[in-house]
Formats: structure tokens, C-alpha cells, sequence
């Protein structure tokens, strides 16, 4: 699950995803914006079936976030 | 340590170094101190939410509350502007708009959302709503029919007005708040603006950009009215408020054709709300940003 969430966040942010780690946050990476974490947001929903609520969303800072919340799911 | 707290008014004088950030030289800190005072008597105290890393204000989205009555059912509306994070905080952005979407049976607008606000509510699901202006111009020809009276000093306008219309007058008092009511034999409409400066962009002149006065409708009452009477109204508020012309919405025109008029130049504009009974069509900018900060 681990390598899949990176490489839905990379397609997500249009990075490479060597340059993505379980702790990369949205501070460290340039394209990990508002507007890129709605992006991810989209895409973990539809890779996982998941849905995260707004209030969810704000609290998912990391990578090792999202796999937490899809792990607690 | 960043945490995220409501918005009081002894706050403005933190946040106000981050409205810097805006960049824009029209603005006052006096127009910015607006978005911390309760106009509408519905704020409860919260003017918005902000993001602190420890004493230091690093992240606001500002809220103005009000209340509005449509087909005799109240509505509560927030209205969220002036969205804004330091860039080092930008991982907790949606924090801020978590809080205003926590706000329950309210309508949730935003009027002036930049490109990217306007991304980020498409995807939490908010209506986009176009905001495309026209510019109706003060003329001499036309229909001018008489039988209608133009008031555009505000204390006959407010002692004209009662219920929802005069609170909408009083709660809009700022200097830059201007009001004006046609009175027909087809009935009122009264009409909230503002007087403000608009950049006519250097495409437009010769000259480059220049800043042109107008009168910014935010609200009118009665459309029909208001489209059979548009032109001795806007010749009035010219002659009075000593603007070019008068700015308004288009959708608020309700499909009429208004004499001497035409699109603002530069293209469409688009904002969005989310409610889940009212429509593009009941929304205007009372009670925001466009009216307090002199948009």
C-alpha cells in the first residue's frame, strides 16, 4: 500500500516518485499546495475507495498521513 | 507549535501585517479593520479563523455573517474572503476552510475567490456562479420615463425603507456606502452601492492603466424595475456620487437589456457559494468583502 499511496501522491503532484518519503510534508515539497492536496485528495479517494472528509483533509500533512488514515479505515 | 483559533476583534491589529500581503495600495487598514466589526449584528463575536505559530498570526480566512429572508424562509449566509497562509504554513491552508465548512445550515459564499480558491471550492463541491459585470453609462437619450422618483440621498432612501431593506441600509453605513431607490407606479427597488475607483485596465487606453470612478451595485431589490428605470438612475447617481458610470452584476439583471450599456472589459468573472435550498440568483455581495473593503 505504501508504494502505491507515493505513486498516486507523485501522479498527483506531477513529481517523480524517488523524490517522495513517507514523512515528505506539504511544507517541503514546492507543488504540494492547497490546490494539489484537494488534487491527492481526488486521487486517494479513487485509487483506495475511500471518501475523507473536510475535516479529515486539513489533518493530512504527510504521506505516512494518508497511509494512517487508509489504514485506520 | 501552529494552532488555529477564531478570529476576535482585538485580532485585527495581528492579522493586519498579513492583508499587507494582498499587496493592494487601495486598500486602507481602515477598510481592512471592517472585516473585524460586526455590520450585521450575526457575527457572534468570530470574524474569521486564524493560524498561529505561536504568538505570530501566519495563516486567516475572514467569515461575515448575515441573514436574509427569501420566499418568507431566513437564510444564514457566510461569506468567506481574504483567504491567506504564509507559504511555509501552506500544509494547514485547508485547515482554515475546514473551520468556515463546519458552520452548519448556513450558505457559504465567496465572492472574489482568486483562481486557485476558486479550484479548491469546485472540488468541496460549492456552485460556481458567473460574476461577469456590465457597465451601463449615464446618457441623455433614451425612454426617461417620468413616472418615476429617483432618491439617492441615504436619509430619504432609509426613512423610505422598512423590514429587511432598511436593516440592509443601516448595516451598510460605511463612508464608501451609497444607496438609491426607484420608486414607480411598478413598484420600488432600492439599490446598495458603492462609490470606488476601477482600474481601466492598459489595453483599454492610451495611457496605460488608469483608475476611473463608478458606482458598484451590490444590490437590487426588483429587476424589472430597475431595468425600465436603469437609465434615470444611473444618470442621478452620476450627477450625484460625480461617477462615469454604473457597474453591476449581470446575473442580477435577470436576463434584462439595460440601454447604453455594455460588458466590462476583461473578461468573465466567476465566484462560488454552497447551500442547499437558494441559487445563483439570490446571492449578492451585502455583507462582503466587495462592500467593506471597497472592492
Amino acid at each position: 500500500m505504501e508504494q502505491k499511496l507515493i505513486t498516486v501522491v507523485a501522479a498527483a503532484l506531477g513529481v517523480d516518485p524517488e523524490l517522495l518519503k513517507l514523512d515528505s510534508a506539504a511544507g517541503e515539497i514546492e507543488a504540494w499546495d492547497s490546490v494539489a492536496q484537494i488534487n491527492i485528495v481526488s486521487e486517494v479517494e479513487e485509487e483506495f475507495g475511500v471518501s475523507i472528509p473536510i475535516e479529515k483533509i486539513a489533518e493530512l500533512h504527510t504521506i505516512r498521513d494518508f497511509l494512517l488514515y487508509l489504514g485506520a479505515k | 507549535m501552529v494552532s488555529m483559533c477564531d478570529a476576535r476583534a482585538e485580532d485585527f491589529e495581528k492579522v493586519y501585517p498579513l492583508f499587507l500581503e494582498f499587496n493592494n495600495p487601495y486598500v486602507t487598514k481602515e477598510h481592512w479593520r471592517q472585516l473585524f466589526v460586526d455590520h450585521s449584528g450575526c457575527q457572534d463575536g468570530r470574524f474569521g479563523y486564524i493560524l498561529f505559530d505561536g504568538e505570530d498570526a501566519v495563516g486567516f480566512l475572514g467569515t461575515t455573517f448575515s441573514e436574509r429572508t427569501f420566499g418568507g424562509e431566513k437564510f444564514r449566509f457566510c461569506n468567506m474572503s481574504n483567504w491567506i497562509v504564509k507559504n511555509e504554513y501552506r500544509g494547514h491552508s485547508l485547515g482554515l476552510l475546514a473551520k468556515v465548512m463546519a458552520n452548519k445550515n448556513v450558505t457559504i459564499t465567496n465572492i472574489s475567490p482568486s483562481p486557485q480558491v476558486l479550484k479548491i471550492c469546485q472540488k468541496m463541491g460549492f456552485t460556481l456562479m458567473d460574476t461577469t459585470e456590465r457597465i451601463i453609462l449615464p446618457s441623455l437619450t433614451g425612454p426617461h420615463r417620468r413616472s418615476a422618483k429617483i432618491l439617492t440621498k441615504r436619509g430619504d432612501v432609509e426613512a423610505a425603507l422598512s423590514g429587511e431593506q432598511f436593516k440592509i441600509c443601516r448595516d451598510h453605513s460605511l463612508p464608501w456606502n451609497h444607496h438609491a431607490l426607484i420608486r414607480s407606479p411598478e413598484g420600488e427597488c432600492y439599490l446598495m452601492m458603492n462609490r470606488s475607483e476601477q482600474t481601466i485596465s492598459s489595453e483599454q487606453t492610451i495611457k496605460g492603466n488608469v483608475r476611473v470612478p463608478f458606482a458598484r451595485i451590490h444590490h437590487l431589490s426588483n429587476a424589472d424595475v430597475f431595468a425600465k428605470y436603469a437609465d434615470r438612475l444611473v444618470l442621478a447617481v452620476a450627477a450625484d456620487l460625480k461617477v462615469v458610470g454604473t457597474i453591476v452584476d449581470e446575473r442580477t439583471l435577470r436576463g434584462h437589456k439595460i440601454w447604453h450599456s455594455f460588458p466590462r472589459p476583461g473578461g468573465a468573472r466567476t465566484a462560488a457559494f454552497k447551500s442547499s435550498k437558494l441559487t445563483a440568483l439570490d446571492i449578492d455581495n451585502l455583507y462582503s468583502e466587495m462592500v467593506l473593503l471597497n472592492y
